[in-house]
Protein backbone atom coordinates (compact mmCIF):
# COMPACT_ATOMS: atom_id res chain seq x y z
CA UNK A 1 0.00 0.00 0.00
CA UNK A 2 2.80 2.16 1.04
CA UNK A 3 4.46 1.48 -2.38
CA UNK A 4 1.33 2.17 -4.56
CA UNK A 5 0.91 5.92 -2.93
CA UNK A 6 4.50 6.55 -3.31
CA UNK A 7 3.94 5.60 -6.74
CA UNK A 8 0.95 8.12 -7.21
CA UNK A 9 2.81 11.09 -5.03
CA UNK A 10 5.97 10.34 -7.79
CA UNK A 11 3.51 10.66 -10.95
CA UNK A 12 2.63 14.23 -9.10
CA UNK A 13 4.07 17.14 -11.48
CA UNK A 14 5.09 20.14 -9.34
CA UNK A 15 5.65 23.72 -9.97
CA UNK A 16 9.44 24.84 -9.54
CA UNK A 17 7.89 28.40 -8.53
CA UNK A 18 9.86 29.76 -12.03
CA UNK A 19 8.45 30.91 -15.24
CA UNK A 20 10.17 30.09 -18.61
CA UNK A 21 9.64 32.73 -21.15
CA UNK A 22 8.41 31.35 -24.89
CA UNK A 23 6.93 34.93 -25.38
CA UNK A 24 9.21 38.15 -24.01
CA UNK A 25 11.32 37.24 -21.57
CA UNK A 26 13.80 34.77 -22.72
CA UNK A 27 16.90 35.86 -23.50
CA UNK A 28 16.85 32.85 -26.29
CA UNK A 29 13.11 34.46 -27.87
CA UNK A 30 13.53 36.86 -29.88
CA UNK A 31 11.70 40.70 -29.85
CA UNK A 32 9.55 41.04 -33.69
CA UNK A 33 11.53 44.20 -35.00
CA UNK A 34 8.92 47.05 -35.15
CA UNK A 35 9.98 50.81 -36.44
CA UNK A 36 9.49 52.28 -33.17
CA UNK A 37 8.41 56.13 -31.91
CA UNK A 38 9.66 57.18 -28.07
CA UNK A 39 7.55 59.99 -26.79
CA UNK A 40 8.80 62.56 -24.48
CA UNK A 41 6.11 64.39 -21.99
CA UNK A 42 7.16 67.63 -22.47
CA UNK A 43 9.61 70.18 -24.26
CA UNK A 44 12.86 69.50 -22.65
CA UNK A 45 14.56 66.22 -22.57
CA UNK A 46 16.76 66.06 -19.63
CA UNK A 47 19.99 64.77 -19.19
CA UNK A 48 19.47 61.36 -17.71
CA UNK A 49 16.62 60.57 -20.88
CA UNK A 50 19.67 62.21 -23.07
CA UNK A 51 21.66 59.71 -21.91
CA UNK A 52 19.35 57.02 -22.71
CA UNK A 53 18.91 57.94 -26.61
CA UNK A 54 22.54 58.58 -27.02
CA UNK A 55 23.00 54.55 -26.42
CA UNK A 56 23.02 52.42 -29.59
CA UNK A 57 20.16 49.76 -28.31
CA UNK A 58 17.65 52.34 -27.84
CA UNK A 59 18.83 53.72 -31.57
CA UNK A 60 18.22 49.89 -32.60
CA UNK A 61 14.77 50.07 -30.82
CA UNK A 62 13.55 53.07 -31.68
CA UNK A 63 14.12 55.52 -34.46
CA UNK A 64 11.91 58.46 -33.91
CA UNK A 65 11.06 60.72 -31.08
CA UNK A 66 7.52 62.93 -30.36
CA UNK A 67 8.01 65.85 -27.86
CA UNK A 68 4.37 66.22 -27.00
CA UNK A 69 5.01 69.89 -25.99
CA UNK A 70 3.01 72.24 -28.14
CA UNK A 71 -0.19 73.65 -26.66
CA UNK A 72 -2.92 76.21 -28.44
CA UNK A 73 -3.63 78.76 -26.55
CA UNK A 74 -7.22 80.40 -25.70
CA UNK A 75 -6.92 82.09 -29.66
CA UNK A 76 -5.76 79.09 -31.15
CA UNK A 77 -2.08 80.11 -30.98
CA UNK A 78 0.51 77.49 -30.89
CA UNK A 79 3.12 78.15 -28.14
CA UNK A 80 5.42 78.03 -27.11
CA UNK A 81 6.00 81.02 -28.69
CA UNK A 82 8.70 83.76 -26.93
CA UNK A 83 12.29 83.64 -28.36
CA UNK A 84 13.68 81.43 -25.54
CA UNK A 85 11.63 78.18 -25.57
CA UNK A 86 11.95 78.47 -29.05
CA UNK A 87 15.79 79.11 -29.23
CA UNK A 88 15.94 75.81 -26.82
CA UNK A 89 13.44 73.56 -28.75
CA UNK A 90 15.40 74.43 -32.40
CA UNK A 91 18.98 73.76 -30.66
CA UNK A 92 17.37 70.38 -28.96
CA UNK A 93 16.10 69.36 -32.14
CA UNK A 94 19.08 70.05 -34.15
CA UNK A 95 21.29 68.05 -31.35
CA UNK A 96 18.96 65.16 -31.69
CA UNK A 97 18.65 65.21 -35.52
CA UNK A 98 22.51 65.11 -35.13
CA UNK A 99 22.62 61.97 -33.39
CA UNK A 100 20.26 60.37 -36.07
CA UNK A 101 16.49 60.83 -34.56
CA UNK A 102 13.81 62.11 -36.63
CA UNK A 103 11.97 64.09 -34.50
CA UNK A 104 7.80 65.20 -34.56
CA UNK A 105 6.27 67.62 -32.56
CA UNK A 106 3.30 66.72 -30.45
CA UNK A 107 0.67 69.09 -30.27
CA UNK A 108 -1.46 68.40 -26.22
CA UNK A 109 -4.93 70.35 -26.11
CA UNK A 110 -4.60 70.47 -22.30
CA UNK A 111 -5.85 73.39 -20.42
CA UNK A 112 -3.47 76.30 -19.45
CA UNK A 113 -2.43 74.07 -16.44
CA UNK A 114 -0.52 71.82 -18.97
CA UNK A 115 -1.73 68.85 -17.13
CA UNK A 116 -5.42 68.39 -17.89
CA UNK A 117 -7.68 67.46 -21.33
CA UNK A 118 -10.88 69.28 -21.21
CA UNK A 119 -12.75 68.08 -23.97
CA UNK A 120 -15.97 70.20 -23.72
CA UNK A 121 -13.26 72.96 -24.05
CA UNK A 122 -10.98 71.79 -26.50
CA UNK A 123 -14.65 71.02 -28.61
CA UNK A 124 -15.80 74.25 -28.28
CA UNK A 125 -12.30 75.90 -29.88
CA UNK A 126 -12.53 73.37 -32.60
CA UNK A 127 -16.16 74.43 -33.24
CA UNK A 128 -14.49 77.92 -33.93
CA UNK A 129 -13.59 78.48 -37.44
CA UNK A 130 -11.14 81.45 -36.41
CA UNK A 131 -9.72 79.49 -33.97
CA UNK A 132 -8.99 76.80 -36.01
CA UNK A 133 -7.17 79.55 -38.58
CA UNK A 134 -5.26 80.76 -36.29
CA UNK A 135 -3.92 77.47 -34.79
CA UNK A 136 -3.22 76.52 -38.38
CA UNK A 137 -1.07 80.15 -38.78
CA UNK A 138 1.04 79.71 -35.97
CA UNK A 139 1.53 76.25 -36.11
CA UNK A 140 4.31 76.47 -38.87
CA UNK A 141 6.47 78.55 -36.79
CA UNK A 142 6.87 76.27 -33.79
CA UNK A 143 7.01 73.19 -36.02
CA UNK A 144 9.83 74.74 -37.97
CA UNK A 145 13.09 72.60 -36.48
CA UNK A 146 10.83 69.57 -36.48
CA UNK A 147 10.16 66.78 -38.88
CA UNK A 148 6.32 66.22 -38.76
CA UNK A 149 3.37 67.44 -36.06
CA UNK A 150 1.45 65.09 -33.77
CA UNK A 151 -2.11 65.57 -33.11
CA UNK A 152 -3.14 64.60 -29.31
CA UNK A 153 -6.37 65.26 -28.55
CA UNK A 154 -8.53 63.92 -25.74
CA UNK A 155 -11.75 63.51 -23.63
CA UNK A 156 -13.83 65.15 -26.47
CA UNK A 157 -17.10 64.31 -26.81
CA UNK A 158 -18.48 62.21 -30.04
CA UNK A 159 -20.25 65.39 -31.28
CA UNK A 160 -16.30 66.94 -31.77
CA UNK A 161 -16.39 64.74 -34.92
CA UNK A 162 -16.53 66.76 -38.11
CA UNK A 163 -14.48 69.72 -36.38
CA UNK A 164 -12.13 67.21 -35.51
CA UNK A 165 -11.78 66.13 -39.50
CA UNK A 166 -11.74 69.41 -40.41
CA UNK A 167 -8.85 70.81 -38.13
CA UNK A 168 -6.72 67.74 -39.53
CA UNK A 169 -7.96 68.58 -42.97
CA UNK A 170 -6.25 72.32 -43.00
CA UNK A 171 -3.53 71.20 -40.60
CA UNK A 172 -2.22 68.49 -44.04
CA UNK A 173 -2.59 71.70 -45.89
CA UNK A 174 0.01 72.97 -44.44
CA UNK A 175 2.22 70.63 -43.10
CA UNK A 176 2.24 68.09 -46.22
CA UNK A 177 4.40 67.32 -48.18
CA UNK A 178 7.57 68.46 -45.97
CA UNK A 179 6.40 67.81 -43.06
CA UNK A 180 4.87 64.78 -41.59
CA UNK A 181 1.37 64.66 -39.57
CA UNK A 182 0.11 62.09 -37.23
CA UNK A 183 -2.77 61.64 -34.91
CA UNK A 184 -3.10 59.88 -31.46
CA UNK A 185 -6.36 57.64 -31.94
CA UNK A 186 -8.29 56.02 -28.68
CA UNK A 187 -8.49 52.21 -28.75
CA UNK A 188 -11.76 51.55 -29.79
CA UNK A 189 -12.02 47.83 -30.52
CA UNK A 190 -16.04 47.98 -31.32
CA UNK A 191 -18.15 49.95 -34.00
CA UNK A 192 -19.64 52.03 -32.56
CA UNK A 193 -16.26 53.14 -30.11
CA UNK A 194 -16.59 51.59 -26.70
CA UNK A 195 -14.80 54.47 -25.34
CA UNK A 196 -16.18 57.93 -24.19
CA UNK A 197 -15.81 59.84 -27.23
CA UNK A 198 -13.68 57.54 -29.62
CA UNK A 199 -16.65 58.48 -32.10
CA UNK A 200 -15.02 61.95 -32.70
CA UNK A 201 -12.35 60.13 -34.42
CA UNK A 202 -13.44 59.26 -37.75
CA UNK A 203 -10.77 57.52 -38.79
CA UNK A 204 -11.60 56.78 -42.46
CA UNK A 205 -12.02 60.71 -42.96
CA UNK A 206 -8.71 61.44 -40.50
CA UNK A 207 -6.78 58.86 -42.89
CA UNK A 208 -6.69 61.31 -46.12
CA UNK A 209 -5.28 63.49 -44.17
CA UNK A 210 -2.75 61.67 -41.71
CA UNK A 211 0.66 59.64 -42.26
CA UNK A 212 0.41 57.55 -39.50
CA UNK A 213 -2.33 57.10 -36.68
CA UNK A 214 -0.91 56.41 -32.83
CA UNK A 215 -3.67 54.13 -31.52
CA UNK A 216 -2.86 54.87 -27.40
CA UNK A 217 -3.42 51.08 -26.15
CA UNK A 218 -2.41 52.82 -22.45
CA UNK A 219 -4.15 52.87 -19.80
CA UNK A 220 -6.12 49.86 -19.72
CA UNK A 221 -7.70 50.11 -16.11
CA UNK A 222 -8.72 53.32 -15.46
CA UNK A 223 -11.35 53.05 -12.56
CA UNK A 224 -10.03 49.41 -10.67
CA UNK A 225 -6.22 48.36 -10.11
CA UNK A 226 -4.81 46.59 -12.68
CA UNK A 227 -1.82 46.88 -15.49
CA UNK A 228 -1.48 49.87 -18.03
CA UNK A 229 -1.61 47.32 -21.07
CA UNK A 230 -3.72 44.50 -22.18
CA UNK A 231 -1.46 43.12 -25.16
CA UNK A 232 -4.48 41.10 -26.38
CA UNK A 233 -6.91 44.01 -25.85
CA UNK A 234 -4.30 46.34 -27.84
CA UNK A 235 -3.95 43.81 -30.94
CA UNK A 236 -8.01 44.16 -31.07
CA UNK A 237 -7.38 47.78 -30.91
CA UNK A 238 -4.97 48.30 -33.97
CA UNK A 239 -6.73 45.10 -35.80
CA UNK A 240 -9.97 47.41 -35.90
CA UNK A 241 -8.04 50.97 -36.54
CA UNK A 242 -5.95 49.10 -39.69
CA UNK A 243 -9.32 48.39 -41.55
CA UNK A 244 -9.60 52.04 -41.99
CA UNK A 245 -6.00 53.08 -42.15
CA UNK A 246 -3.20 50.75 -42.68
CA UNK A 247 -0.60 52.54 -40.82
CA UNK A 248 -1.12 52.29 -37.80
CA UNK A 249 1.07 52.04 -34.23
CA UNK A 250 0.37 50.72 -31.29
CA UNK A 251 1.51 52.48 -27.79
CA UNK A 252 3.05 50.48 -24.87
CA UNK A 253 3.45 52.34 -20.88
CA UNK A 254 6.92 53.18 -20.01
CA UNK A 255 4.94 55.02 -16.95
CA UNK A 256 3.09 53.09 -14.12
CA UNK A 257 -0.18 54.36 -12.26
CA UNK A 258 -0.67 54.60 -8.72
CA UNK A 259 -4.11 53.86 -7.33
CA UNK A 260 -5.00 55.39 -4.13
CA UNK A 261 -8.70 56.50 -2.13
CA UNK A 262 -7.62 59.93 -4.17
CA UNK A 263 -7.80 58.68 -7.66
CA UNK A 264 -4.88 57.69 -10.16
CA UNK A 265 -1.50 59.26 -10.58
CA UNK A 266 1.30 58.52 -13.14
CA UNK A 267 4.75 57.26 -11.70
CA UNK A 268 8.49 55.98 -12.69
CA UNK A 269 9.95 52.90 -12.27
CA UNK A 270 12.36 54.43 -9.78
CA UNK A 271 9.58 55.32 -7.76
CA UNK A 272 8.13 51.72 -7.90
CA UNK A 273 11.07 50.40 -7.05
CA UNK A 274 11.66 53.23 -4.25
CA UNK A 275 8.49 52.13 -2.03
CA UNK A 276 9.15 48.74 -2.30
CA UNK A 277 13.04 49.27 -1.38
CA UNK A 278 11.92 51.50 1.42
CA UNK A 279 8.72 49.63 2.55
CA UNK A 280 9.76 46.49 2.61
CA UNK A 281 7.09 45.77 -0.06
CA UNK A 282 7.39 42.51 -1.95
CA UNK A 283 6.87 43.08 -5.91
CA UNK A 284 4.29 40.55 -7.48
CA UNK A 285 3.51 39.73 -11.24
CA UNK A 286 0.06 40.32 -12.73
CA UNK A 287 -1.59 37.81 -15.13
CA UNK A 288 0.26 39.96 -18.03
CA UNK A 289 3.33 39.58 -16.87
CA UNK A 290 2.79 43.70 -15.25
CA UNK A 291 4.66 44.12 -11.80
CA UNK A 292 2.86 45.57 -9.31
CA UNK A 293 2.74 46.35 -5.37
CA UNK A 294 0.40 47.05 -2.92
CA UNK A 295 1.37 49.28 0.09
CA UNK A 296 -0.32 51.27 2.73
CA UNK A 297 1.13 54.61 3.15
CA UNK A 298 0.11 58.14 5.30
CA UNK A 299 -1.66 56.00 7.88
CA UNK A 300 -4.55 54.37 6.05
CA UNK A 301 -4.10 55.05 2.61
CA UNK A 302 -3.97 52.34 0.73
CA UNK A 303 -2.42 52.01 -2.77
CA UNK A 304 -1.89 49.47 -5.67
CA UNK A 305 0.59 50.54 -7.91
CA UNK A 306 1.16 48.91 -11.37
CA UNK A 307 4.07 49.57 -13.74
CA UNK A 308 6.33 47.90 -16.80
CA UNK A 309 9.61 47.23 -16.77
CA UNK A 310 11.72 45.36 -19.36
CA UNK A 311 10.54 42.30 -18.37
CA UNK A 312 6.86 42.60 -18.70
CA UNK A 313 7.52 45.06 -22.00
CA UNK A 314 9.43 42.41 -23.88
CA UNK A 315 6.67 40.34 -23.05
CA UNK A 316 4.13 42.21 -24.19
CA UNK A 317 6.23 42.93 -27.45
CA UNK A 318 7.47 39.48 -28.17
CA UNK A 319 4.05 38.03 -27.54
CA UNK A 320 3.02 40.68 -30.89
CA UNK A 321 4.78 38.21 -33.60
CA UNK A 322 4.42 39.14 -37.17
CA UNK A 323 1.21 36.52 -37.64
CA UNK A 324 -0.53 38.65 -34.83
CA UNK A 325 0.29 41.95 -36.15
CA UNK A 326 1.82 42.55 -39.16
CA UNK A 327 5.43 43.97 -39.65
CA UNK A 328 4.41 47.75 -40.69
CA UNK A 329 2.44 48.06 -37.30
CA UNK A 330 5.13 50.30 -35.07
CA UNK A 331 5.54 50.77 -31.44
CA UNK A 332 5.31 53.73 -29.71
CA UNK A 333 7.05 53.93 -26.39
CA UNK A 334 5.32 56.55 -24.06
CA UNK A 335 6.59 58.18 -21.41
CA UNK A 336 10.77 58.64 -21.77
CA UNK A 337 12.45 58.98 -18.01
CA UNK A 338 9.63 56.88 -16.03
CA UNK A 339 10.97 53.33 -17.70
CA UNK A 340 13.07 50.53 -16.16
CA UNK A 341 16.48 51.80 -17.19
CA UNK A 342 17.55 48.48 -18.54
CA UNK A 343 14.24 48.65 -21.09
CA UNK A 344 15.71 49.71 -24.59
CA UNK A 345 19.19 47.28 -23.98
CA UNK A 346 17.21 44.62 -23.42
CA UNK A 347 15.04 44.74 -26.13
CA UNK A 348 17.67 46.24 -28.56
CA UNK A 349 19.60 42.66 -27.74
CA UNK A 350 16.77 41.17 -28.33
CA UNK A 351 15.84 42.30 -31.49
CA UNK A 352 17.92 41.14 -34.94
CA UNK B 1 -22.35 -0.33 -26.15
CA UNK B 2 -21.98 -2.09 -29.81
CA UNK B 3 -18.32 -1.04 -29.83
CA UNK B 4 -17.33 -2.68 -26.45
CA UNK B 5 -19.64 -5.87 -27.62
CA UNK B 6 -17.47 -6.45 -30.67
CA UNK B 7 -14.11 -5.57 -28.84
CA UNK B 8 -15.41 -8.58 -26.47
CA UNK B 9 -16.28 -10.61 -29.22
CA UNK B 10 -12.64 -10.26 -31.31
CA UNK B 11 -10.97 -10.76 -28.00
CA UNK B 12 -12.65 -14.33 -27.52
CA UNK B 13 -12.20 -15.40 -30.67
CA UNK B 14 -9.01 -14.40 -30.82
CA UNK B 15 -8.50 -16.63 -27.28
CA UNK B 16 -10.60 -19.29 -28.59
CA UNK B 17 -8.26 -19.72 -31.31
CA UNK B 18 -5.00 -19.22 -29.51
CA UNK B 19 -6.48 -22.51 -27.55
CA UNK B 20 -7.19 -24.31 -30.76
CA UNK B 21 -4.10 -23.65 -32.53
CA UNK B 22 -1.40 -22.93 -29.90
CA UNK B 23 1.37 -24.37 -31.81
CA UNK B 24 0.28 -21.25 -34.60
CA UNK B 25 -1.42 -18.62 -32.74
CA UNK B 26 -1.12 -17.41 -29.23
CA UNK B 27 -2.79 -14.56 -27.51
CA UNK B 28 -0.21 -12.40 -25.25
CA UNK B 29 -1.51 -10.35 -22.52
CA UNK B 30 0.60 -7.31 -21.17
CA UNK B 31 0.40 -4.97 -18.43
CA UNK B 32 3.62 -2.56 -16.68
CA UNK B 33 4.19 1.41 -15.99
CA UNK B 34 6.50 3.34 -18.18
CA UNK B 35 8.38 6.37 -17.87
CA UNK B 36 7.85 8.63 -21.08
CA UNK B 37 10.07 11.27 -22.22
CA UNK B 38 8.51 13.96 -24.87
CA UNK B 39 11.65 16.01 -25.82
CA UNK B 40 9.85 18.96 -27.06
CA UNK B 41 6.23 19.60 -26.44
CA UNK B 42 4.09 20.63 -29.11
CA UNK B 43 2.17 23.47 -29.90
CA UNK B 44 -1.11 23.36 -28.47
CA UNK B 45 -4.67 24.24 -29.38
CA UNK B 46 -7.45 26.64 -27.25
CA UNK B 47 -11.35 26.45 -27.83
CA UNK B 48 -12.67 29.74 -28.28
CA UNK B 49 -12.75 32.11 -25.10
CA UNK B 50 -14.31 35.29 -23.97
CA UNK B 51 -12.45 37.22 -21.65
CA UNK B 52 -13.24 40.49 -20.22
CA UNK B 53 -10.97 41.93 -22.29
CA UNK B 54 -11.54 39.89 -25.63
CA UNK B 55 -12.87 37.03 -27.76
CA UNK B 56 -9.97 34.88 -28.88
CA UNK B 57 -10.67 31.61 -31.60
CA UNK B 58 -9.45 28.77 -31.23
CA UNK B 59 -5.73 28.45 -32.03
CA UNK B 60 -2.30 26.86 -31.46
CA UNK B 61 -0.23 27.76 -28.33
CA UNK B 62 3.64 28.02 -28.65
CA UNK B 63 5.40 25.86 -26.24
CA UNK B 64 8.74 25.11 -25.22
CA UNK B 65 10.51 22.46 -23.28
CA UNK B 66 10.18 18.71 -22.95
CA UNK B 67 8.56 16.30 -19.91
CA UNK B 68 8.61 12.85 -18.24
CA UNK B 69 5.67 11.14 -17.46
CA UNK B 70 5.05 8.05 -15.57
CA UNK B 71 2.16 6.10 -16.29
CA UNK B 72 0.53 2.32 -16.54
CA UNK B 73 -0.58 0.39 -19.34
CA UNK B 74 -2.20 -2.42 -20.87
CA UNK B 75 -1.33 -4.35 -24.21
CA UNK B 76 -2.21 -7.12 -26.03
CA UNK B 77 -1.27 -8.99 -29.20
CA UNK B 78 -0.84 -12.41 -31.35
CA UNK B 79 2.23 -14.27 -32.01
CA UNK B 80 2.31 -16.68 -34.74
CA UNK B 81 4.81 -18.98 -35.37
CA UNK B 82 5.91 -18.92 -31.90
CA UNK B 83 7.98 -16.05 -33.83
CA UNK B 84 5.82 -13.25 -35.27
CA UNK B 85 4.47 -10.63 -32.94
CA UNK B 86 1.04 -9.17 -33.96
CA UNK B 87 0.48 -6.16 -31.55
CA UNK B 88 -3.60 -5.75 -31.07
CA UNK B 89 -4.58 -2.86 -28.97
CA UNK B 90 -3.36 -0.77 -25.95
CA UNK B 91 -4.02 1.26 -23.89
CA UNK B 92 -1.72 4.19 -21.60
CA UNK B 93 -2.56 6.57 -18.92
CA UNK B 94 0.16 9.18 -17.80
CA UNK B 95 0.99 11.63 -15.67
CA UNK B 96 3.36 14.24 -15.63
CA UNK B 97 6.50 14.07 -13.01
CA UNK B 98 8.85 15.88 -12.25
CA UNK B 99 9.21 19.53 -11.26
CA UNK B 100 8.35 22.31 -13.99
CA UNK B 101 8.43 25.75 -14.65
CA UNK B 102 5.57 27.53 -15.54
CA UNK B 103 5.47 28.61 -19.61
CA UNK B 104 4.33 31.93 -20.13
CA UNK B 105 3.27 32.04 -24.38
CA UNK B 106 0.89 34.02 -26.15
CA UNK B 107 -2.25 33.57 -27.73
CA UNK B 108 -3.05 35.82 -30.49
CA UNK B 109 -1.32 38.40 -28.63
CA UNK B 110 -3.01 37.52 -25.38
CA UNK B 111 -0.74 36.41 -22.59
CA UNK B 112 -0.98 32.97 -21.57
CA UNK B 113 0.52 30.93 -18.42
CA UNK B 114 0.90 27.07 -19.11
CA UNK B 115 1.23 24.11 -16.20
CA UNK B 116 2.79 21.46 -17.86
CA UNK B 117 2.62 19.61 -14.28
CA UNK B 118 -0.68 19.50 -14.99
CA UNK B 119 -0.56 17.40 -18.06
CA UNK B 120 -2.53 14.08 -18.82
CA UNK B 121 -1.04 12.34 -21.86
CA UNK B 122 -3.49 9.47 -23.37
CA UNK B 123 -2.54 6.66 -25.72
CA UNK B 124 -4.18 3.88 -27.60
CA UNK B 125 -2.14 1.72 -29.10
CA UNK B 126 -2.60 -0.14 -32.46
CA UNK B 127 -1.85 -2.62 -34.49
CA UNK B 128 1.93 -2.78 -35.60
CA UNK B 129 4.11 -6.06 -36.39
CA UNK B 130 7.62 -7.81 -34.60
CA UNK B 131 9.28 -10.65 -34.12
CA UNK B 132 10.69 -12.19 -31.19
CA UNK B 133 13.33 -14.79 -30.82
CA UNK B 134 13.62 -17.54 -27.67
CA UNK B 135 16.99 -18.31 -25.35
CA UNK B 136 16.28 -20.93 -23.03
CA UNK B 137 14.36 -18.68 -20.41
CA UNK B 138 15.03 -15.55 -22.13
CA UNK B 139 12.72 -13.78 -24.60
CA UNK B 140 13.86 -11.36 -26.75
CA UNK B 141 11.65 -9.02 -29.35
CA UNK B 142 11.16 -6.00 -31.62
CA UNK B 143 8.26 -4.56 -32.90
CA UNK B 144 7.15 -1.48 -34.61
CA UNK B 145 3.96 0.04 -33.45
CA UNK B 146 1.36 2.41 -34.66
CA UNK B 147 -1.00 4.54 -32.07
CA UNK B 148 -2.43 7.96 -31.55
CA UNK B 149 -1.84 10.05 -28.40
CA UNK B 150 -3.16 13.11 -26.76
CA UNK B 151 -1.88 15.76 -24.03
CA UNK B 152 -4.12 17.74 -21.89
CA UNK B 153 -3.02 20.38 -19.69
CA UNK B 154 -4.38 23.47 -17.54
CA UNK B 155 -3.20 27.18 -18.25
CA UNK B 156 -4.81 30.41 -17.75
CA UNK B 157 -4.90 33.48 -20.41
CA UNK B 158 -4.62 37.23 -19.01
CA UNK B 159 -6.84 39.95 -19.22
CA UNK B 160 -5.86 43.25 -17.43
CA UNK B 161 -5.71 42.22 -13.76
CA UNK B 162 -7.51 38.96 -14.35
CA UNK B 163 -7.03 35.28 -15.41
CA UNK B 164 -9.21 33.07 -17.06
CA UNK B 165 -8.87 29.21 -16.92
CA UNK B 166 -8.03 27.80 -20.73
CA UNK B 167 -8.16 24.20 -21.41
CA UNK B 168 -4.82 23.38 -23.87
CA UNK B 169 -4.99 19.86 -25.60
CA UNK B 170 -3.07 18.04 -28.85
CA UNK B 171 -3.84 15.12 -30.63
CA UNK B 172 -1.05 13.08 -32.73
CA UNK B 173 0.12 9.75 -34.74
CA UNK B 174 2.36 7.74 -33.42
CA UNK B 175 4.95 5.02 -34.37
CA UNK B 176 7.12 3.69 -32.29
CA UNK B 177 10.17 0.92 -32.45
CA UNK B 178 10.10 -1.11 -29.34
CA UNK B 179 12.79 -3.57 -28.08
CA UNK B 180 11.88 -5.94 -25.30
CA UNK B 181 14.22 -8.41 -23.04
CA UNK B 182 12.02 -11.23 -21.45
CA UNK B 183 12.42 -13.79 -18.36
CA UNK B 184 10.27 -16.24 -17.96
CA UNK B 185 9.16 -16.96 -14.69
CA UNK B 186 6.59 -19.67 -15.50
CA UNK B 187 5.60 -21.49 -18.43
CA UNK B 188 3.02 -18.47 -18.95
CA UNK B 189 4.30 -15.60 -17.03
CA UNK B 190 7.40 -13.38 -18.16
CA UNK B 191 8.86 -9.95 -16.43
CA UNK B 192 10.33 -7.98 -19.17
CA UNK B 193 12.09 -4.65 -19.47
CA UNK B 194 11.10 -2.14 -22.83
CA UNK B 195 12.77 0.04 -25.23
CA UNK B 196 10.44 2.20 -27.40
CA UNK B 197 12.18 5.36 -28.98
CA UNK B 198 9.01 7.29 -30.62
CA UNK B 199 10.23 7.37 -34.19
CA UNK B 200 6.76 9.97 -34.17
CA UNK B 201 5.10 11.14 -31.34
CA UNK B 202 4.32 14.94 -32.32
CA UNK B 203 7.22 15.24 -34.45
CA UNK B 204 9.95 13.17 -35.50
CA UNK B 205 12.14 11.52 -32.86
CA UNK B 206 10.29 12.95 -30.12
CA UNK B 207 9.88 11.26 -27.14
CA UNK B 208 11.07 7.45 -25.72
CA UNK B 209 9.29 4.98 -23.75
CA UNK B 210 10.88 2.43 -21.25
CA UNK B 211 9.56 0.75 -18.29
CA UNK B 212 8.65 -2.77 -16.52
CA UNK B 213 5.91 -5.45 -17.51
CA UNK B 214 4.70 -8.68 -16.90
CA UNK B 215 3.76 -10.50 -20.13
CA UNK B 216 0.93 -13.30 -19.89
CA UNK B 217 0.94 -15.77 -22.96
CA UNK B 218 3.34 -18.47 -24.52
Amino acid sequence: MKRFVLLLLAACGSYSGEDTEKVGLGAETGIPPRHGTILIDGCVIDTWSRSTLAQPQTKKVAQELVMLCAVPREDGTVGPRDESAAAALSAAVDDLHKDGWRVNLGVAFTDESGQRYDGTQTSKFLSDGTWRARFVETLPAVLAPFDGVEIDLQGLPNDARSNVTELVFQIGKVVHPAKKLNVFVPPSIDVPSDLPGGQAFDRISLGANVDRMRIMTLDYSETTPGPTIDPGWAVDAVRLAKKDFVACDIAVPLYGTDFGPRGRRSTTWYEARAIAESGGVPIQRGPTGAPFLRFTTFGTEHHELWFDDATSTARTLGAWTFDVLPDDVGVLYYGLGAEDPTLFSELGARMP
Amino acid sequence: MRVAVAASLALFFVVALARDARADFDFQLATGVNVRALRETPALTTKPITTSARTVEEGAVPMRGGMTFLGPYIDSSLTIDDRWMLPLIGFGAYGAIGSYDSVVTSRDGSIVRVRPWTTFAGEVLLPGLGYRAKERRWLFGGQLRTGVGWLTLDGSMASGADSNAIDLSRATFLLAAELEVCRRLDPVTRVCLAVAPRIYDHGLLNGATAGLRVEWGR
